[in-house]
């Protein structure tokens, strides 16, 4: 006797009660903080917030302990919860110039204005597994690291600007400082529309998958999409965020946020008309997110190549392609969506795909009446 | 990242007018109504009576309140920009006043101004949704009924999405200049405006794909 | 903002039905412009739910926008119920906005849908809101944006016919089962959503609003009530529906979807409406299937 399944509401509970006790883990280990993630995983915690698009360190960590750990699940958690916070103000534009820094390196010259500081960085470890971490969980003491973080050093980039080697940092070839920038796009209010501007492209990169921006950045230094890059420079630390409010007529300082800057410096352009000089890419991201930053700046390079008249040819430079598939809450909800029930359209692939097969062999039969077997791998084609 | 409410500095402002007790749920409603009349083009729909600021109708005013914020920019006929209705729209919707006609998202205008549709954004083939919506206040609205009406009230049929074969409305004050204004519009699809019709306290909407011809003048 | 924001916050600190109210007047107007333009899809800036892209958000948003207090909620999946997406769907609704809910096509005013349309034919004033996972019916043909929208706005459609024909020459049919495409009001091509063809009749002339939203590809259209929608066929080869030669293991029904259920690892299999209310309804009103088919 069939008995059509019932019961959904009580196997969504089940399930999510068996969920809760697989996150929690046995008893007898401790339960995980959220701040010990927030402390002890902060790299974790910072590609949450950046793909989460929410500067909020605590809210990160909740969420990678509310997902078992699942970065891209706790990125969904936080994006949906930012989408119901109201907006009072936009903020001024940062001014990473005047950033605190803990950490900023340029591989394009050997010193600089401001020097090279290494960090608090994975760059130099041996990755061998470091057992004493198992055991007590204390990492032996290491020198004192520098007290005072650098004060505001110049940027890389802009001194070589200063010998117009360089575009400008919104793609003009004139140093233009009294130059307002155009009001930014917001694909958070507004939905993408091609042909994108690059402020919009920015903020689709920086809210973009870090997997999927490493790849495509990865495969423009394999030669598709070939733009020469030198990391000019990569900054990591504190920035003041500010609003200046209409009724007080001058900007104030909110609080400090963590974040990582990195300025590419790209192949040279130039024609009859302009000088040669070089281009760049670039990336933001919160937090210490160095690898996203990277990625994001050869993409973002990537992305200018109709802006730059290049020839459009590999993925990277796809713009369409680049931005639509970026955002890894859109590609995981959809790939996931796989395991919804679809037998309705099953259903229906099948009642043609039998009728199909019926005429088959019926025409099948007609030309060679002795032998009307069809085949199991018979070529039948159908739409997936 | 720390935020604080903004505080609304206790200004008088001249002619303010109350918006909705709770908009949650007004705004709502005010929605489904518009929705259904654009569904249904001629069909005449009424909305809860309320306060309005001289000289709009509470009609107009509600819808403003329930669709309006500060990405909509607003034009409104000089007739109808006093400064109660520019206050009150300003402080409960946010929404800026257009000083072009092609700039406005919504428009506010009389049925007896000579306000030409076509100087409103009428939005492109590609991106039709981007035309305007014009709110048209008119002095009475009839649908399918009221056979001893005025004489000025014209008489119109009505085809399209929306309607069943055909459907007859009364609109007062709309003359030959409207009836051409609005198959001008029409013949636009899929560009053109969208009418929101009010009187007092009632609307009936005229999308852009609905055909109207004056009774006695059809075919 | 001002007085537009801090209304009805439940308990749990969420609006009502879950969206802030800017975004459901966003959404509002776009739902508005999708009415005036029957079958084109009218870009939002569709926001992240607290469900996957691509298990409803655009449905989801769509009705968060238009449903209220008054309503009566139905939720349906596969044309059930009961299928533990359309279950969980309902609860999120019956927590954030407190509405009444039902499983009887009937009584609903509001009916929010995955690949099914009710077989009980839908009543003027009901507003049937369509999941959508891609929008385009262009876009298996020509996945740039960029190009499809040009397509669509010179009504360049002879790509879908000539998609649909290459299925005839090498089939003798034409291969959509579902998602099958509509022309509405005779000028947009539509994607009715994965709806089997099977239901595309029930578009048309439909005395309900029909809503559909695509939450991932962040765009929503609308079919009016009483307005022409065509499924796309050939003069010799047209349109036609799904038949079964099975009936209804539970209700008798010849005339409505039925799901095909493997019951043993024999080839054993039975058929069941699936649409669980109208199987119900039949249950109730009609005669056993033996007596219905001696």
């Amino acid at each position: 006797m069939y008995v059509a399944v019932k019961g959904g509401e009580q196997a969504i509970d089940a399930a999510h009660q068996w969920l809760a006790e697989r996150r929690r883990g046995p008893k007898e280990t401790g339960e995980l903080s959220v701040s010990q993630i927030r402390s002890q995983m902060r790299l974790a915690v910072d590609r949450v917030m950046t793909e989460g698009s929410l500067y909020d360190p605590e809210l990160a960590a909740l969420a990678l302990k509310q997902a078992s750990g699942d970065v891209v699940e706790a990125v969904f958690l936080v994006r949906a919860y930012r989408n119901t916070l109201p907006r009072f103000l936009y903020t001024c534009p940062l001014d990473t110039r005047t950033m605190t820094i803990q950490r900023r390196i340029s591989a394009a010259y050997k010193d600089v204005p401001g020097g090279q500081v290494l960090g608090p960085t994975y760059d130099y470890t041996h990755r061998l597994l470091d057992f004493t971490l198992m055991a007590n969980g204390d990492a032996p003491q290491g020198p004192e690291p520098a007290t005072e973080p650098l004060e505001a050093c110049p940027r890389v980039l802009e001194m070589l600007n200063r010998e117009g080697l360089i575009e400008g940092p919104d793609g003009q070839t004139e140093q233009s400082p009294g130059n307002q920038d155009p009001e930014p796009g917001d694909i958070t209010r507004d939905p993408l529309s091609y042909p994108a501007d690059r402020s919009v492209r920015l903020q689709a990169l920086a809210r973009g998958d870090e997997g999927f921006l490493l790849a495509l950045g990865y495969s423009t230094q394999r030669g598709y999409g070939r733009n020469h890059p030198f990391a000019g420079e990569i900054r990591y630390g504190q920035a003041a965020v500010e609003i200046a409010p209409e009724e007080l007529g001058f900007p104030v300082v909110i609080g400090d946020i963590e974040i990582t800057e990195c300025d590419m410096i790209n192949q040279f352009g130039g024609n009859q008309t302009e000088a040669p000089r070089f281009t760049r890419g670039y990336g933001l991201g919160f937090g210490q997110s160095e690898r996203k930053v990277m990625a994001m700046a050869l993409v973002d390079r990537a992305l200018r190549a109709r802006e730059l008249g290049e020839e459009l040819s590999t993925p990277a430079q796809d713009e369409e392609f680049v931005l639509s598939h970026c955002d890894n809450l859109d590609s995981s909800g959809f790939v996931s969506h796989l395991k919804l029930p679809h037998y309705v359209d099953f259903q229906s692939e099948l009642v043609l795909l039998r009728q199909l097969r019926r005429e088959f062999q019926q025409r099948s039969e007609q030309r060679s009446p002795s032998s009307g077997q069809v085949s199991s791998e018979s070529k039948q084609e159908s739409e997936a | 990242m720390t935020t604080t409410a903004q505080t609304m500095t206790a200004v008088a402002l001249d002619g303010l007018c109350d918006g909705f007790a709770d908009s949650t749920h007004q705004a709502q409603q005010v929605f489904r109504r518009v929705l259904a009349a654009m569904a249904e083009p001629g069909t005449v729909h009424s909305l809860e009576p309320g306060n309005a600021p001289a000289p709009l109708s509470s009609a107009a005013y509600q819808i403003c309140l329930a669709l309006l914020d500060q990405e909509t920019p607003l034009w409104l006929q000089p007739e109808l920009a006093s400064a109660a209705v520019v206050n009150s729209l300003r402080f409960h919707c946010g929404c800026g006043i257009a000083h072009r006609l092609d700039k406005a998202a919504f428009a506010l205008i009389t049925a007896n101004g000579d306000c030409s549709l076509a100087a409103f954004n009428q939005g492109t083939f590609e991106y039709p949704d981007r035309s305007a919506t014009v709110i048209v206040e008119v002095r009475g609205l009839d649908a399918e009924r009221g056979e001893n009406c005025g004489e000025e009230r014209s008489e119109l049929v009505l085809e399209g999405p929306g309607i069943r074969q055909q459907r007859r409305v009364r609109i007062d004050g709309f003359d030959a200049g409207w009836m051409q204004r609005l198959a001008d519009n029409h013949a636009l699809f899929p560009c053109g405006v969208d009418l929101i019709l009010t009187c007092g306290n009632q609307l009936m909407a005229l999308p852009r794909t609905t055909r109207a011809t004056l009774i006695g003048q059809e075919h | 903002m001002s007085t537009q924001l801090a209304n009805s916050i439940d308990a749990g600190g969420y609006n009502f039905a879950y969206l802030d109210e800017q975004t459901k007047r966003m959404i509002r107007r776009g739902l508005l412009k999708a009415v005036a333009i029957p079958g084109y899809q009218v870009p939002f800036g569709g926001r992240e739910m607290p469900l996957p892209y691509g298990w409803g958000t655009g449905g989801m948003q769509v009705t968060a926008t238009v449903i209220g207090q008054d309503d009566t909620l139905k939720v349906i999946d596969q044309g059930a119920d009961d299928t533990t997406n359309a279950v969980s769907i309902r609860r999120f609704f019956a927590r954030t906005a407190g509405v009444k809910t039902t499983e009887l096509t009937t009584e609903a005013s509001v009916i929010q849908t995955r690949h099914r349309i009710p077989e009980t034919p839908l009543q003027a004033g009901q507003i049937l809101v369509y999941q959508v996972p891609i929008p385009d019916p262009l876009r298996f043909i020509e996945p740039r944006e960029v190009e499809t929208r040009t397509m669509h706005a010179l009504q360049e459609y002879g790509v879908m016919h000539v998609k649909l024909y290459e299925d005839i020459a090498r089939h003798g049919h034409i291969a959509t089962t579902y998602a099958y495409p509509v022309k509405v009001n005779d000028h947009y091509v539509m994607d009715p959503s994965p709806i089997p063809k099977f239901d595309n009749p029930k578009m048309d002339d439909s005395p309900a609003l029909q809503l559909f939203g695509a939450g991932r590809e962040k765009r929503i259209y609308a079919v009016p009530p009483f307005t022409r929608v065509r499924s796309l066929d050939f003069e010799d080869h047209p349109f036609e529906i799904q038949r079964w030669d099975e009936s209804c293991e539970f209700c008798g029904a010849t005339e409505s979807f039925l799901d095909e259920v493997i019951t043993n690892d024999q080839g054993g299999r039975i058929y069941v409406c699936s649409d669980t209310d109208y199987c119900r309804q039949r249950q109730h009103t009609t005669p056993k299937k033996q007596e219905a088919y001696p």
